[in-house]
């Protein structure tokens, strides 16, 4: 299990230039989102749509980049790792709503679980997450990649970024 | 559940006990070739009672009827690999395991009653690797521009069913829509182990990767293995057979088509 800690743009300001929403909450965060020249170049990793639908469906609060009429095209990559999308944690939803995040990465480890439910040998996990940080409002990105078992002890190590 | 499902049960059980008993590469062909038969007519019976359980809202029970279609295509497939490695079709015969692989995975996450089956899971993951040279995987990434999903139509992601959950004895998945190629991949651990690089060139032709038999360069030519024991579909109500394959052979097949189209 290895979880890696790197500095990332500011998401506030990348979805300013691009004309997105501003994410105030969680978000699911294109995989070009960090060098894209346009929101209409944006690709998004097909477990995007999954995530998505499990947030929504136990009431995780997720931000849209986009206007509904807009979607991005998907990355469907075919190999049995569990490839999840990249996810943004606004600093405002971890002053206001903590219990929220702890729930997000609850239902995805849940969700992964099942996934993988039957399949024998090695089950990794690669899972980004994005942590705005309360007072600058800068970004730290969290690289993590191991069993899904893992995917629960993060909430303290997004709690400790933002808190930095 | 009441007296009819447990009776079905009880037959679907010993079926597959019966059958099981074949799954060894010493036992005569032709017998094995009779389990398979025995089993096909099962997995038609599961998809006529599975509508039955539909149309009385049970889906549990749907949903179990499903884990059993899904042992019964396991076993097939473990018995065709059998009868095709005493042919010497070891390509064939890899197909056939990778079948029976992706089958008792579907069978656990049918059903909570099947999560024994992860042991038969390990078991086929043992055979490959005794049975079988290591392969080199492939995995055909895909710039998709619509997702649907199987079980509502709808854009997967906009509804609440999730890719890989059985629902009233089905699996939902993904149908890929709108889609080009991005990018082809060499992998360690792909969706469907059949994307595999079969052969090599050498001076006076192609290598067999199974057989190191070296024959004329097959590049070109498609790769369809003739099952002996394909399962037919007898009514509307048999059973879906899409609903035991992968999500990713699923989108393989699509591309092909799309590529022959």
């Amino acid at each position: 299990m290895t979880t890696k800690i790197t500095d990332y743009i500011s998401v506030r300001q990348r979805a300013s230039e691009l004309g997105c929403t501003v994410p105030t909450r969680i978000a699911i965060l294109p995989t070009n989102f960090d060098f894209v020249a346009a929101r209409t170049d944006f690709q998004q990793l097909s477990e995007a749509a999954t995530v998505k639908a499990l947030f929504r469906t136990n009431n995780v609060p997720l931000d849209d980049l986009l206007p509904a009429s807009e979607r991005a095209p998907y990355i469907q990559n075919n190999s049995f790792e569990w490839l999840a999308p990249t996810l943004f944690i606004s600093s405002s939803l971890l002053i206001d709503n903590q219990a929220a995040v702890s729930v997000a990465l609850s239902v995805l480890s849940n969700y992964i679980t099942d996934f993988f439910k039957g399949v024998p040998g090695q089950k990794t996990v690669k899972l980004d997450i994005v942590v705005e940080r309360n007072g600058d409002m800068s970004c730290k990105k969290i690289s993590y990649e191991g069993d899904v078992n893992g995917i629960d002890s993060l909430v303290d190590v997004i709690r400790q970024i933002s808190n930095e | 559940m009441n007296e009819a499902a447990r009776i079905h049960i009880q037959k679907f059980n010993d079926i597959i006990k019966y059958c099981d008993n074949y799954c060894v590469m010493t036992r005569d062909s032709r017998l094995q070739r009779d389990a398979i038969a025995k089993l096909q007519a099962m997995i038609v019976d599961c998809g006529d009672i599975k509508l039955k359980a539909v149309a009385h809202e049970d889906e549990e029970f749907a949903n179990i009827l499903l884990g059993f279609e899904c042992v019964a295509q396991c076993l097939c497939a473990e018995l065709e690999m059998w009868i095709f490695l005493k042919e010497e079709k070891p390509d064939e015969a890899w197909d056939r395991l990778v079948a029976a692989q992706m089958a008792a995975v579907d069978s656990v996450r049918a059903h909570r009653t099947f999560a024994h089956n992860e042991a038969q899971a390990a078991r086929l993951e043992e055979i490959e690797r005794l049975v079988f040279p290591p392969q080199v995987f492939v995995s055909a990434g895909m710039i998709v521009r619509h997702q649907e999903c199987s079980i509502c139509g709808s854009e997967y992601g906009d509804c609440e069913h999730l890719a890989g959950k059985p629902y009233w004895g089905k699996f939902c998945y993904i149908i890929a829509r709108d889609f080009e190629p991005h990018h082809i991949a060499i992998v360690k651990s792909p969706a469907d182990k059949r994307c595999r690089i079969m052969g090599f060139s050498v001076d006076n032709g192609e290598c067999n990767r199974m057989t190191w038999r070296v024959g004329p360069p097959q590049l070109e030519q498609g790769h369809e293995p003739d099952s002996p024991g394909e399962i037919q579909r007898t009514s509307e109500g048999a059973s879906d057979k899409k609903g035991l394959v992968s999500t990713a052979r699923l989108i393989h097949s699509d591309l092909v088509k799309k590529r022959r189209g």
